[in-house]
């Protein structure tokens, strides 16, 4: 392999030389840093264009280059750290990984303490490794609820519609609820439960593994995936999940819920603008339903860090402080119906406050579990923060897929589970 | 007399018959044919009215089909979302799949054939070592060794260079021409070689023109291939200035609520260039592949 | 009489003498473009099935032979590898068949002399110049389980909403089925002028010589146009077999080797371990038992086809 590489380094210097790599420089004492951003949908292009370009202008001093990544995961996997960006946008739940890769450096003493500190608990949570440390700041974290049509529920005979934490459905009544609906809807259908999103791609990592932490266990516990993912109350929870697959509307056109055609939505909170202006005041957060150990949500969105081998770190944690002031946060939010990261910012808006539109967003993440094992008074659980975590992504997903599709449940998740088990021994539990 | 009107009377009805059996024939064929063209060309009908309707109009049963509110704005969103230097140019992407999509093709055809070639023609030591392994890697898809691979060169990423240099050389199309080789007549090239022409001028002045339909079918199959590299340039690529077009198309993918009109709009811009050159040279196109695969 | 062989010899290697030279020297560059980007990728894969180790960080541990256990024969991870291994069997049963029979019947339509043929012939080949990435997208719509489905649509009206949405690839005995019709429709055009080709390569004197003998249609199909197309026949079915085998691209699209693995391939198996589990070691080990059921199977390939030269 050395050999093999020294003779493509021979044949291709040619070539290369034309080629050139680009490095982060400095020009006539300006500092510059290469930042990536997603390419998301336009609204979010454009709000990084112009917090960049405001940042630019805030720091005569620094000159920030920004370049959107199509696909910002794979772009981090296949780039060594030292040919990373000075600052990056990735998606927060890959972040032990990262850090396990070498590739993000900690944020203590680099980025203001105010700055981390006025960040929600959940975001807090979500960006602190094993180690402790703080390696991420966010903009905005995420909400995953049900969104309920009122008309059409009504229509159903729904009643009594919860929309706080603690008066959550239970997953029987839930089922009551689903077949009353399906009986109104020209399709027959109930909900959309956003399967085209792909269950078995990772979907279920962010959307149902609060069915496992409502059944009153985390994903893995204590470096352990059997025993909890596939603790017989979890497989009996996800049997009843199974069960509502009749009522699904397969949603491929992305707007069964938009359309009225459902009256239910299992969805995170990108989905709000497109809901509030096909639906208006129809339109209400709902939690999801209660498997035993009270109503779970999902939370963690995407995040920002500093490159590990960075040469400007400075410059780019003065990036980072700049872009997660309130009032970018809300220039970004205002576009993406994400929920403002910080707590000044979430306090201001009053769509959160008691009575808002999405007060039970902001209800759920102020009960944040933390990395700690969920308990029944908290609501939302951060995906778990490990090396391990692209791993049970994967395989929890694929096996809350084939329970869709019909396998049973306890064989399924346990099959899962000693998958799981498996990685961690085979990484000697991610210590190295 | 009666007899013989009779006779003809009988011949006329068969002839008659003959025809209008005939005409049944031809009709029934075109019916059929018609039917059967329908079912090839629905899915790209379908790729085509999509992209110009509005996002919740793609996916709706059979009106798919149905031109209800036509709008550009699809292709909009295609060229708005790559139009500034942080998001990288549509047209730059363009630029970057042909320049890649040529090198390999040129270079495809002059290193690939040669060693065909050598194999078919020329009686050399280690002939059939060299033969042995290219139909072994012939079977090998370049998923298998993708990461491997991806390892080997990751020093040299965000480059053009790394998108072509690994795809240059081709088992299969080494095969191609191989197979093409194997069956030219061998008489005009014993007679040239008994006049003192050597193997390379025998290659060029007489082989390659003798062989233009499989240059033009390996043309236009690793052209396909090239053109729409997608997992190498993933691995490889995170530059705008070196991205291919297939991979700026993830950008629609990536997100969670997909624009199937947006995603058919880049498809048909994916595919116009060589949609119009396969309509432009359709015949010679179809008439390449085949001449140049039947010898096998 | 030495002379006369002095001479022979001379000639000889005025002919062929510069042919070793040659030889080499037109094979060089793409045999080492092939064994810089090819062989030697495939012997990393050997070596690196041996660990476990991460295309995101730079980790690395020592497994032996763990990962070819695993695949092969633990029983928690190796019944997804013998499922999917099967579905390339049954993909290849499918296609191959269906594939030529298809192609044969559409070339037989089009070596009709009748006006407007090509026409027909570049809609039939044109599914063929379309990347599979873009085909499965579109197909993917049709298939939907609802309604909205292009096909649940059409069966729905034309049945008078009799047949009701059918769940084509959400349902096990059905999807590898769905994949196979998507990718006969991509794929037999190309078979389909093959064949043409190798239809106009028949002498049509043995035709005449047929209907003379008042032979049949179908008896010249069956004596003269099958033996005909023999060579173009064992082409088309060679390269369709691998292309089965290598199936990956429609069901990464399509199914995600789902439902309940019904859909999943070998090659699925290998590049979604090595590349979305990071499990490089794991994809490599399956890299290497795919080359290894490769070879067999092309061993076996040319020894039936040898019996067969031989009792011709």
């Amino acid at each position: 392999m050395k050999n093999g590489k020294r003779i493509i380094a021979l044949a291709a210097t040619a070539a290369l030389a034309v080629a050139g790599l680009t490095a982060c420089s400095s020009n006539g004492g300006k500092q510059t840093i290469t930042v990536w951003a997603m390419q998301g949908q336009t609204g979010e292009v454009n709000a990084a264009k112009q917090e960049v370009a405001a940042f630019n202008k805030a720091n005569p001093d620094i000159k920030a280059t920004l370049k959107f990544v199509p696909d910002m995961g794979t772009a981090l996997k296949t780039t060594k750290a030292d040919a990373l960006p000075d600052a990056f946008e990735f998606d927060g739940e890959t972040l032990a990984s990262l850090v396990y890769a070498g590739k993000l450096a900690k944020l203590n003493g680099l980025v203001a303490d105010s700055s981390i500190k006025n960040e929600l608990a959940s975001i807090q949570a979500e960006g602190t490794y094993s180690d402790g440390n703080t390696y991420s700041v966010s903009q905005y974290d995420s909400g995953l609820t049900l969104w309920g049509n009122k008309s059409l529920l009504a229509k159903a005979g729904v009643s009594d519609v919860p929309t706080t934490v603690d008066k959550a459905w239970t997953a029987d009544q839930f089922t009551g609820v689903l077949s009353k609906i399906a009986a109104v809807t020209p399709g027959h259908k109930a909900i959309t439960f956003k399967e085209n999103y792909n269950i078995g791609g990772g979907w279920a990592g962010y959307a149902f593994s609060p069915i496992v932490n409502s059944a009153g266990e985390p994903l893995v516990k204590d470096g352990k995936a059997v025993g909890s993912m596939d603790a017989p109350a979890v497989a009996a929870a996800f049997k009843t999940f199974a069960s509502w697959k009749q009522y699904s509307d397969p949603d491929a056109d992305d707007s069964a819920f938009q359309t009225k055609r459902v009256a239910l939505a299992w969805i995170g909170h990108w989905a709000t603008p497109a809901i509030t202006s096909s639906l208006g005041a129809d339109a209400e957060l709902i939690p999801l339903p209660n498997f035993g150990n009270g109503t779970k949500s999902g939370q963690g969105s995407h995040s920002w860090a500093i490159g590990a081998k960075s040469a400007h770190q400075q410059a780019a944690a003065k990036f980072l402080e700049f872009i997660t002031q309130d009032s970018w946060i809300n220039n970004v939010t205002n576009q993406n119906g994400a929920v403002p990261a910080t707590n000044t910012a979430l306090a201001a808006n009053a769509n959160y406050a008691p009575g808002g539109l999405l007060a039970l967003y902001a209800a759920q993440l102020n009960k944040s579990c933390g990395s700690a094992n969920p308990t029944a008074s908290c609501v939302t659980v951060p995906r778990t923060i490990s090396p391990a975590w692209p791993f049970i992504n994967t395989t929890f997903s694929a096996a809350v897929q084939s329970i869709w599709d019909g396998a049973d449940p306890q064989a399924a998740l346990t099959k899962a589970a000693t998958a799981i088990d498996q990685d961690y021994a085979d990484n000697g539990e991610y210590k190295k | 007399m009666s007899q013989m009107t009779q006779a003809s009377l009988e011949q006329a009805v068969i002839a008659r018959k003959r025809r209008s059996r005939k005409r049944n024939r031809a009709i029934l064929s075109y019916t059929f044919l018609s039917v059967v063209t329908l079912l090839f060309f629905a899915p790209i009908a379908y790729l085509l009215i999509g992209s110009f309707k509005p996002k919740n109009e793609v996916l709706s049963g059979l009106n798919g089909f149905i031109p209800q509110h036509l709008t550009l704005a699809n292709y909009g969103n295609v060229l708005q979302a790559f139009s500034s230097d942080s998001t990288g140019y549509f047209y730059k992407f363009y630029f970057n799949s042909i320049v890649v999509s040529a090198v390999i093709v040129l270079g495809g055809l002059l290193v690939n054939s040669m060693i065909a070639y050598a194999l078919a023609r020329l009686r050399w030591a280690g002939r059939n070592l060299v033969l042995s392994l290219v139909v072994l890697l012939m079977i090998l898809p370049f998923e298998a060794i993708a990461v491997p691979l991806f390892d080997l060169l990751n020093d040299y990423r965000n480059t053009l260079f790394v998108q072509y240099i690994p795809f240059i050389a081709s088992a299969f199309s080494v095969f191609l021409f191989y197979t093409f080789f194997i069956g030219l007549p061998g008489e005009i090239q014993e007679a040239a070689r008994i006049d003192g022409a050597g193997p390379w001028r025998v290659y060029f002045k007489i082989i390659i023109p003798m062989s233009r339909p499989v240059f033009a079918s390996v043309t236009i199959l690793s052209f396909l291939a090239a053109w729409n590299s997608f997992l190498f340039p993933l691995m490889m690529v995170d530059s705008a200035d070196v991205r291919p077009l297939p991979l700026a198309m993830t950008v629609f993918f990536q997100q969670q609520q997909k624009d199937w009109g947006t995603i058919f709009a880049f498809g048909v811009l994916l595919i116009l260039p060589v949609m119009v050159v396969f309509l432009a040279f359709q015949r010679f196109f179809i008439q390449s592949v085949a001449s140049s695969a039947v010898k096998g | 009489m030495a002379n006369a062989r002095l001479s022979t010899k001379g000639l000889f290697k005025k002919r062929f003498g510069n042919d070793q030279l040659a030889g080499m020297l037109m094979s060089l560059p793409g045999a080492l473009m092939l064994v810089l980007f090819v062989v030697i990728p495939f012997f990393t894969a050997f070596v690196l099935s041996f660990y476990n180790i991460h295309l995101s960080n730079g980790h690395s541990f020592f497994m032996g032979f763990e990962q070819y256990r695993r695949i092969l024969f633990d029983p928690n991870t190796s019944p997804i590898f013998w499922q999917s291994l099967g579905n390339n069997f049954v993909f290849a049963l499918m296609v191959v068949p269906v594939q030529t029979g298809l192609a044969i019947a559409l070339a037989l339509l089009l070596n009709q002399k009748r006006k407007g043929i090509a026409f027909f012939r570049t809609f039939f080949f044109m599914p063929v110049v379309f990347p599979m990435s873009l085909v499965a997208v579109i197909w993917s719509l049709f298939y939907s389980r609802d309604l909205r489905g292009m096909i649940n649509s059409l069966l729905n009206g034309i049945s008078a909403g009799n047949i009701g949405p059918i769940d084509w690839l959400g349902t096990p005995g059905l999807a590898l089925v769905s994949i196979a019709i998507m990718s006969v429709w991509a794929g037999v055009g190309f078979q389909m002028v093959i064949v043409l080709a190798g239809l106009q390569e028949i002498p049509l004197e043995l035709y005449e010589a047929a209907s003379i003998d008042k032979a049949s249609k179908w008896q010249q199909f069956r004596n003269v146009t099958l033996p005909g197309l023999r060579n173009t026949l064992v082409f088309v079915v060679i390269i369709t077999s691998i292309f089965s085998l290598r199936l990956f691209d429609q069901v990464y699209i399509l199914t995600s080797g789902g439902p309940l693995g019904s859909t999943s391939t070998v090659m699925y198996q290998s590049v979604t371990s090595a590349w979305t589990d990071d499990n490089v070691g794991k994809g490599s080990a399956m890299t290497v038992v795919f080359v290894l059921i490769i070879i067999v199977l092309t061993l076996i390939q040319r020894r039936v086809l040898r019996q067969e030269r031989e009792i011709k």
